[in-house]
């Protein structure tokens, strides 16, 4: 299975995961969930900030104007929802992960 | 014009109004593309093409923007919303406030805080205790109004979606009350509407 259809329905997930370990732009999140998958997710860049402006109005993320950049950069942190979130997405990969598991092996 | 021009022009072009913070994102995105592309050998040229082509169409970053639903009012806009709303809703919970010790302190009647007139400045004044939490409601509402596309059989169609979090829920509800509860006292302490004698609970 390509890295591309695998990450479709758990993208929300993986970019809370990546937020989770410290506030990211756009294009660092991207390159931090190529260089944390081995360059398994090389997903086409652009899909990422829909994903995160709807992460954004569900509440799971925030994000600002960051001052200090040359460049108008938006910054994104995770919020306590966000945290919630991913937890709850976490269990979800584990439960799949597992059924998945338990098919292949049986 | 630069290939990140074209490509930021065409995006600005397309994305619906409250969708544009994106094209700022697009824009500093490709920028730090096309910078590390040339930290790495590319000659400038290269390195903008290379950028805007693992950036992805501008056709498939709108698609993905209107699937997920673009809202109807700007964020700037409504990003005020929740604060006047709470100032709409003021003079409403003051008027309820003063009516409850009223009521505590064993004074037969609550009169509101300027009276119950509809007359004169009274009236306005309390015109403005009524109206304000059907306001607010309005308030709390519009920014969860959405404009999506919904598939069809044939493609993709135009719908317009109300999607409240539970926390506006809540407030509406509140504010609806407290809306209906107001105007219904205003109006019937003028006579406008007549309310069943077990409901004065003055």
């Amino acid at each position: 299975m390509k890295g591309g259809e695998a990450l479709k329905g758990h993208l929300d997930t993986l970019l809370l995961a990546v937020l989770a370990r410290g506030d990211a732009h756009g294009y660092a999140l991207i390159e931090a969930l190529k260089q944390q998958s081995d360059g398994t997710f090389d997903l086409p860049e652009g899909t990422v900030y829909p994903a995160l402006h709807r992460l954004e109005r569900q509440g799971f993320v925030r994000s600002s104007w960051e001052k200090e950049s040359p460049r108008k950069r938006r910054v994104y942190a995770i919020t306590r929802q966000g945290r919630a979130a991913l937890s709850s997405g976490r269990a979800e990969w584990a439960g799949f992960v597992r059924a998945v598991s338990a098919v292949i092996d049986a | 014009m630069s290939a990140i021009d074209r490509y930021v022009s065409e995006l600005s072009a397309r994305l619906p109004v409250s969708a544009h913070r994106l094209v700022h994102e697009a824009r500093d995105h490709l920028a730090e593309a096309r910078d590390r592309f040339v930290r790495e050998g590319l000659d400038p040229d290269e390195a903008e093409a290379r950028a805007v082509t693992e950036l992805g169409d501008v056709s498939d970053l709108v698609a993905a923007v209107r699937r997920d639903g673009s809202p109807v009012l700007s964020p700037v806009v409504t990003k005020w919303m929740p604060r006047l709303a709470f100032v709409c809703v003021l003079p409403a919970l003051a008027f309820l406030m003063v009516n409850v010790i009223e009521w505590l302190a064993g004074n037969d009647g609550g009169t509101g805080v300027f009276g119950s007139s509809l007359e004169g400045w009274t009236g306005i004044l309390n015109g403005v205790v009524g109206v304000g939490p059907f306001v607010a409601l309005v308030l709390i509402l519009a920014p969860a109004v959405r404009v999506e596309a919904i598939r069809t059989e044939t493609g993709f169609d135009t719908g317009v979606h109300v999607r409240l979090s539970w926390r506006q829920t809540v407030l509406a509800i509140v504010t609806g009350i407290l809306a209906l509860g107001v105007a219904l006292y205003l109006l019937s302490e003028n006579g406008v509407v007549m309310l069943p004698e077990s409901w004065d609970i003055w």
